[in-house]
């Protein structure tokens, strides 16, 4: 402590031992009239709940993780058997009627022949809509083997959810019959 | 639960004797520790729901608790405030994760009641003219010896936070320094600096007012 060689003697004030410091003990006088007023305690009739952190709240702790757990496996499987799955690749789609039937009509050309620029925006404009078209298919055909993977996965993950449900009723089970 | 109660007991009974000062007698720091055991007993005991147990805590802490609040609101309040204070504590002791922490707990509920109670106020009544005369009239009846002594208390209330608590529990509740130290939780140490310069600030304002 710092306080040695201080002019003040605080060893009164500290403990009340040593020499009593006579303006302490008049302040003490002087405020021991706020001083606490023993009262009984009222307490409410119901008794506080019990701590949280109890053995059986862990034990449900331990169950809950056991059981996201087996969902989080039972998903993640899912997904993998999904993934090895072969995809149907659709590059080169089939034109339309519509289209063969939209050339045909067209006017043969009988003018000068075409030179590379017209070429060049020709191929464009024909390749454009095709490429639209690709777009489509591409992501229309696999549609069907993604709704089948969806239904198997679906199929897996109620499954894990029934096995981990049995598995919850026999803890709890056991539980009650430990605490019984 | 036993196991844990020895364990608590040979820390205590290990850490005491070397914080204690080395003039202090052994007796008095296994007297302590054994003080200390005692209350952690308690506290175990009332965490389950022990009745008594809590009510002999509220006997042991109501005089830190009536200090702090009246550190903080008005002493016509301070009674009701300690009994709302243990209420709250009963209700939420289950909370308390370490036993031996109690009064550090139960301080701090102290101090957010009675902030608690300062910010309903200010929502609620303001300081009216009606108000204010009342409260001069009732200084005027009081007696000389009363009127000092709420100047005083006043005072120390002016005090910074730190100085004020501590100096309230040294003089208005009459607790020593290693008494305040213990309940609240504070070190030795701490508690000396700030009843040492509360002390100094009080005198130094108290010689401004007579002078």
């Amino acid at each position: 402590m710092s306080l040695k060689g201080d002019d003040m003697n605080d060893n009164y004030l500290w403990d009340k031992a040593g020499e009593p410091d006579e303006e302490v003990q008049h302040l003490e006088s002087l405020l021991s009239e706020f001083r606490y007023q023993p009262r009984p305690l009222v307490l409410p009739e119901a008794t506080p709940k019990k701590m949280i952190f109890s053995y059986t709240n862990l034990r449900y702790a331990a169950i809950a993780a056991v059981a996201l757990l087996a969902l989080g496996v039972g998903i993640w499987l899912s997904n993998r058997t999904a993934k090895n799955m072969p995809e149907v690749a659709t590059t080169s789609p089939t034109p339309t009627p519509t289209k063969a039937l939209e050339q045909l009509a067209a006017p043969t050309p009988n003018v000068a022949p075409p030179t590379p620029a017209s070429k060049l925006v020709k191929q464009f404009q024909t390749a454009a809509p095709k490429a639209q078209f690709a777009k489509h298919s591409a992501k229309r055909a696999p549609r069907k083997s993604r709704d089948e993977e969806g239904e198997q996965a679906k199929e897996k993950v109620l499954y894990a959810l029934q096995i981990t449900s049995e598995k919850l009723n026999l803890i709890s089970k056991k539980i009650q019959a430990d605490t019984n | 639960m036993a196991n844990l109660m020895e364990q608590v007991a040979n820390n205590v009974f290990s850490i005491v004797p070397m914080q204690a000062e080395p003039n202090a007698p052994r007796s008095s720091a296994a007297a302590v520790s054994h003080e200390k055991l005692a209350e952690l007993r308690l506290v175990e005991a009332a965490r389950s729901g022990d009745r008594a147990a809590f009510t002999e805590l509220y006997q042991q802490y109501a005089r830190m608790v009536h200090g702090i609040v009246l550190a903080r609101a008005p002493r016509s309040e301070a009674d009701d405030l300690v009994q709302d204070v243990f209420f709250f504590a009963w209700r939420k002791i289950h909370t308390l994760r370490d036993a031996a922490a109690f009064g550090g707990w139960i301080g701090m509920i102290a101090r957010n009641r009675a902030m608690d109670y300062h910010r309903q106020k200010t929502e609620t009544e303001e300081l009216t003219d009606t108000i204010a005369n009342t409260l001069v009239d009732v200084r005027a009846e009081k007696p000389q010896q009363q009127m000092e002594a709420m100047a005083v208390l006043d005072t120390i209330k002016a005090l910074p936070e730190a100085y004020r608590e501590t100096l309230i529990l040294r003089l208005v509740e009459g607790m020593t320094g290693p008494e305040i130290a213990t309940r609240t939780g504070l070190t030795p140490d701490s508690v000396r600096v700030n009843l040492h310069r509360g002390m100094k600030m009080l005198r130094e304002r108290l010689a401004g007012y007579a002078a």
